[in-house]
């Protein structure tokens, strides 16, 4: 049985063995965000500067909404700019600044571009209310406190890692805020 | 409120809202809303509860008020309801004179109620109609996994129901609740009057009746969107069965009884 084993092991080394493998380099993408962390950041301050936009807009009754274009991609723009004009034709306009708390990572994709980062966050929105814009009397009581929102942005582009917001609406599951 | 005032306000708010845009117009989808959408109310806040057999979807939307708009509303199955939310009429003395406190130029909030229930579920056993003392009676359920389709706030309003556990009363002092509504013998590979899950075996001779309750977890999808759990279950109840408990003896017959009831063993 040993004479057989060894007979075979020695045949099995003169056979030809199969083409070699030659290492190659493989192309090794290189992540959008070198971490999940630095992936979060840059999504809160992404939130924030359209939270910065959207105040000024609504501060000014709902127009000249192209200015979300700077900080929302071409997807959901035409949702803010009908946003906009739906506040401009109720003759509102809002009355203080809303603010951003407790944003964490729910996904994020970045190995290649566009990278896709997906957060939560609360939407602080007691330091609002709006008013009727002529005669500046109040329209809306402020309203709820704080909303828990869901948070899709993208990059643009083959190499920026600017966050655009792509997609925003209430979190419909049970309120973390 | 006494229930001659609600009722006209009811009346009162169905006639302002088929006088404001349709909601389509206004509305964003779920998940689908600008910042300045959910600061001033115009973004759909819908939510599910538990209620009398089913599910009741409640949603509300705040709208610009501008008061241009024409008709549109749908009052269909007791439609939408304008909630005047928006605050009181002013008390500037030069303020125009404002009748019926339904300001036309105003925000309004709409408010939608909607109910959904299941169609309840069916108790059936085999034997049918009775059971042999000592051996297993198989009583299982058809009752599947439903959506109940409907609109809320002029937008499409789904809520699925799936049954989650199963009670059993069988009327001889024992109950049970499970997880699995059972199925036939034929279905499960088994011999009849071999044990189930959902099998229940009498002691004594008799006639039982014999409950089922079906609870369902509720979800809810509005818009097209994900689905929502409704916190708590419908509890429903199925058919009631009434049976005869009796007992059984092995005999050779020379032929079905059925067809020859004089027959040797008959």
């Amino acid at each position: 049985m040993l004479t057989l084993v060894l007979t075979a092991a020695l045949l099995a080394g003169c056979v030809p063995s199969a083409t070699p493998v030659i290492p190659t380099a493989t192309p090794t993408a290189t992540p959008v965000f070198a971490s999940e962390a630095e992936a979060l950041a840059a999504a809160e301050a992404a939130y924030k500067a359209y939270l910065k936009v959207s105040d000024e807009i609504a501060h000014d009754g709902g127009k000249n909404p192209e200015r979300f274009s700077e900080v929302v991609s071409s997807a959901w723009l035409s949702q803010e700019i009908d946003s906009a004009r739906q506040l401009q034709a109720s003759g509102r306009k809002q009355i203080g600044d809303t603010s951003l708390k407790r944003v964490t990572l729910e996904s994020y994709q970045g190995s290649a571009h566009p990278a896709v980062v997906t957060v939560y966050g609360c939407l602080d929105l007691s330091q609002i209310h709006f008013v009727d814009a002529k005669n500046g009397k109040n329209s809306t009581a402020p309203p709820q406190t704080e909303t828990p929102v869901e948070v899709a942005l993208v990059t643009v582009g083959d190499a920026s890692q600017k966050l655009l917001i792509e997609r925003n609406g209430p979190w419909t599951g049970a309120n973390f805020c | 409120m006494d229930r001659r005032k609600l009722l006209l306000a009811v009346v009162v708010a169905l006639g302002v809202w088929a006088l404001m845009p349709g909601p389509t117009a206004a509305m964003a989808d779920p998940g689908d809303c600008t910042v300045i959408q959910i600061g001033s109310g115009a973004c759909p806040n819908v939510g599910g509860d538990v209620h009398d057999g089913g599910v009741d979807l409640h949603g509300s939307i705040g709208t610009p008020g501008t008061g241009t708009g024409a008709g549109g509303g749908d009052n269909a199955n007791g439609g939408p309801v304008v909630d005047p939310g928006a605050p009181p009429a002013s008390t500037d003395p030069n303020a125009p004179i404002n009748r019926d406190e339904f300001g036309a130029s105003g925000p309004l909030t709409i408010v939608d109620i909607r109910h959904f229930h299941p169609q309840p579920g069916v108790d059936r056993m085999e034997p049918n109609g009775w059971a042999v003392i000592g051996l297993d009676t198989n009583f299982y359920s058809i009752a599947a996994k439903q959506i109940v389709h409907g609109t809320l706030l002029g937008k499409s309003a789904d809520v699925r129901f799936t049954p989650v556990t199963w009670h059993w009363t069988y009327g001889d002092g024992h109950s049970a609740t499970l997880a699995t509504g059972g199925s036939t013998w034929k279905a499960q590979g088994i011999q009849e009057f071999d044990p189930t899950p959902t099998s229940h075996v009498y002691a004594e001779r008799g006639t039982y009746a014999i409950d089922l309750t079906i609870d369902y977890a509720p979800e809810y999808r509005f818009a097209g969107g994900d689905w929502v759990a409704v916190i708590g279950v419908v509890s429903l109840p199925t058919n009631r069965l009434t049976i005869t408990a009796g007992d059984a003896q092995t005999v050779l017959v020379g032929r079905d009884c059925h067809a020859n009831p004089t027959g040797p063993g008959c």
